[in-house]
């Protein structure tokens, strides 16, 4: 394929991008100014993409024609991309502000979507977690144009099961590489668990190769979904893949360059609340705290991001999307339930909406630009 | 919808674990999701009363049927261990023995059995893509050495190991002779590996899996903190389990009326799919059966009727299953059959459901 030639123009523009976004369109304010958007079943069983304000009103409700998983946010413009439920072969572009989907996006012969997407930080490229199902090498990062919603080119990941990315840097992607080999024609079933291998992955958008790796001591803590602070800390959520009451530690943090993942676990008895699975993890908005949902668990474990300490747990059924609001964080349940932390960890104001959260939350515009 | 105070919180329920698995295919665990449908007020039970069910379907059920199907599976690896195969009637009575055994336990797809993917490296099934034959022919064609080393073998692909890869391997018609040569090697290798796999499943649910169950909601609680928590385990074990014979082994072979999905019935090969429909009702039977103290005695007789019905109803339909469903003067009788199963499901959750207080687990169950 014409993949050095894409890439070429992918790194050509890079540079030239920002200029030209910030000045098209108009901005989240457009779409009801929402600090989070997240997936949701509605009461009718229909699915839905709603926008949250930071008051906790619903600031748009945009029908799905099915499942979701989680969206990525544009930077600037009221873009998300809703991406089906794994194992997904579409992802929809979605205009907040209008409602309307922009753009259809299809995954390639042999690939489909793992539920994740990144935008580069001047929104001028989308990046999409796909899974090479008859290959065994990797997974791979598409490359979208997030104008003209074509693919221009793909990365290989650095391992199986690219479950989600986030831009970790400029030009550098971290990559959570979950290990887990899955295969659409045996729907989600695990293949591989004697062999998986999974890591937390560090992709050159420059060179379009994988520069660092970090796997989890233990094999079968499956590393699939990551936060960054803005200083490029990087918090990562696993879930065991062995009896849950031998789980290890389920959350990690690491820096690029830094080595091996520092790992988070609470104390004796108090880890096996999260039941041996990690959901999410996020960091609060002032990034002292780090947090990994469990919706196994029911529950919610927060550590100091500094010194690693583990400093409380929270109850909440089904809890599993996780992101900074404020100083602090919003946690949302497959129950309805929203719940909002402040900058100690104390609990600023819940409430319950009458939808099923999907599994994760994504904070937008201004919130966005605090994480 | 405007913030409520925090001191007006509503009080965030525990719901630990919905723990299925999420097998071949998926559905099932999502349509559990959905059935269990919104939360009941009804009052709690006793923990005496769930710690009841929980020792009940541990003592009667589980613990035994593991045992069985360790020991089964041990029987079937030394039967298969020598190349040439010397007893080659001995090694199938050692298959169907083992089969037997797993369909008393097939439906318990949570804890060690979700564990390291366990159940899937037993049972690979259902596989409507055919991957087990694609996993085979590819291993058969590299002449994999994988199968002289156990190490080696336990991390090819799940669907290459267990038993359905015997089903293939020891009953097609078209597979090459089992008894010598590089199949026999690798019959050998999956017995051996499904040995080591039953032998794991069995000390995970007696040393770390049953311990917890029963100490739930005690001062010694890990992984259970409340004592109805493993008894929810259960029943989504059984609905799951019912849902899976009703939509695969009965559904799938049956299609519809002027398409029937004969290749679709469970280890046909081997000429097992009625009787596997059948043990696989019998062990939710049981099962069902663990949960009569959360019942009134008129309830429990109630839900015991239905299953009563559903296994001889069962056990009435004339095999082998992949003729029955072709022949539109037996295929009612299949028919019938996962009817009664579903009425049986019907009832349980119409009965139990309420009585356990069961809530959605939306993303506990999507497990993604």
């Amino acid at each position: 394929m014409a993949a050095s030639l894409d890439r070429r123009r992918f790194l050509a523009s890079a540079s030239l991008a920002l200029a030209a976004s910030a000045a098209a369109g108009p901005g989240w304010a457009a779409a009801g100014g929402p600090s989070h958007i997240g997936a949701a079943r509605l009461p009718s069983g229909d699915y839905a993409l709603i926008g949250l304000t930071e008051d906790g009103e619903a600031a748009f409700r945009i029908p799905l024609p099915g499942r979701g998983h989680a969206a990525a946010a544009h930077p600037r413009r009221p873009l998300a991309v809703a991406f089906a439920r794994r194992p997904g072969v579409f992802g929809l572009v979605i205009d907040c502000a209008s409602g309307q989907v922009a753009a259809r996006l299809e995954s390639p012969e042999g690939r489909h979507f793992y539920g994740h997407g990144a935008f580069s930080a001047d929104g001028r490229w989308l990046f999409t977690c796909e899974n090479a199902f008859d290959e065994d090498d990797a997974g791979r990062i598409g490359v979208w144009d997030a104008d003209s919603w074509s693919r221009v080119d793909e990365m290989r990941s650095g391992g199986i099961g690219p479950h989600e990315a986030l831009l970790a840097g400029p030009d550098l992607l971290a990559i959570a590489n979950g290990g887990i080999r899955t295969h659409p024609d045996a729907g989600r079933a695990k293949l591989n668990l004697a062999t998986m291998r999974p890591n937390l992955a560090y992709l050159s958008l420059t060179s379009g190769e994988v520069v660092e790796a970090a796997e989890p001591p233990e094999h079968l803590a499956s590393l699939r979904h990551i936060a960054r602070r803005p200083d490029g800390l990087i918090a990562a959520a696993m879930q065991w893949e062995g009896e849950a009451s031998e789980a290890p530690a389920l959350l990690a943090l690491h820096r690029p360059g830094q080595g091996a993942l520092r790992l988070l676990r609470a104390p004796g008895a108090e880890h096996a609340r999260l039941g041996g699975y990690g959901g999410s993890a996020a960091f609060s908005g002032d990034g002292t705290r780090a947090v990994v949902t469990s919706p196994r668990g029911g529950a919610s474990q927060v550590f100091d991001a500094e010194s690693g300490a583990f400093l409380e747990t929270l109850a909440q059924a089904d809890v599993c999307g996780a992101a900074p609001a404020g100083a602090g964080l919003l946690l949302s349940d497959g129950t309805g339930g929203l719940r909002w932390l402040g900058a100690a960890g104390e609990t600023l104001a819940t409430a319950l909406m009458r939808v099923n959260w999907d599994n994760h939350l994504t904070a937008v515009g201004r919130a966005a630009r605090h994480a | 919808m405007p913030r409520i105070p925090a001191a007006a919180a509503r009080p965030f329920r525990l719901n630990r674990r919905g723990a299925l698995g999420a097998f071949a295919g998926g559905a099932a665990a999502l349509a559990l999701g959905l059935a269990l449908g919104p939360r009941s007020a009804a009052a709690r039970l006793p923990e005496d009363v769930l710690r009841e069910i929980t020792a009940r379907a541990l003592d009667r059920e589980i613990l035994p049927a593991h045992a069985a199907l360790s020991a089964a599976a041990r029987r079937l690896a030394a039967a298969a261990a020598t190349c040439p195969v010397e007893d080659r009637a001995g090694l199938d009575a050692a298959y169907h023995a083992t089969f037997d055994a797993w369909m008393g336990v097939s439906h318990l797809r949570f804890g060690p059995a979700e564990a390291e993917g366990r159940a899937l490296a037993i049972a690979f099934w259902p596989d409507r893509k055919g991957f087990a034959r694609r996993a085979l022919d590819g291993l058969i064609a590299d002449r994999d050495p994988a199968v002289d080393d156990p190490a080696r073998f336990h991390e090819v692909s799940v669907a290459a190991r267990g038993l359905m890869a015997l089903d293939r391997l020891l009953f097609d018609a078209q597979a090459p002779d089992a008894g010598r040569g590089y199949p026999c090697r690798l019959v050998a290798a999956i017995g051996r590996d499904l040995a080591a796999t039953t032998a794991a499943l069995e000390a995970d649910w007696a040393e770390t899996h049953a311990p917890d169950m029963r100490v739930a909601g005690t001062e010694a609680a890990r992984l259970y903190l409340h004592a109805e928590e493993p008894v929810r385990d259960l029943f989504a074990a059984l609905l799951t389990g019912a849902r899976l014979t009703i939509d695969d082994r009965f559904g799938g072979p049956l299609g519809d009326f002027d398409r029937p999905r004969p290749r679709l019935a469970e280890a046909w090969r081997s000429g097992r799919s009625l009787r596997n429909a059948r043990l696989s009702v019998g062990a939710l039977r049981r099962l069902a059966a663990c949960f009569a103290p959360a019942l009134p005695e008129a309830d429990a007789a109630d839900l015991d009727a239905a299953w009563a019905r559903a296994q001889a109803v069962a056990d009435r339909a004339p095999g082998p299953l992949v003729e029955t469903v072709r022949d539109p003067g037996t295929r009612f009788a299949v028919e019938a059959a996962q009817q009664a199963l579903i009425d049986a499901r019907e009832r349980t959750e119409r009965l139990l459901a309420p009585a356990l207080d069961l809530s959605v687990s939306f993303n506990a169950l999507d497990g993604d």
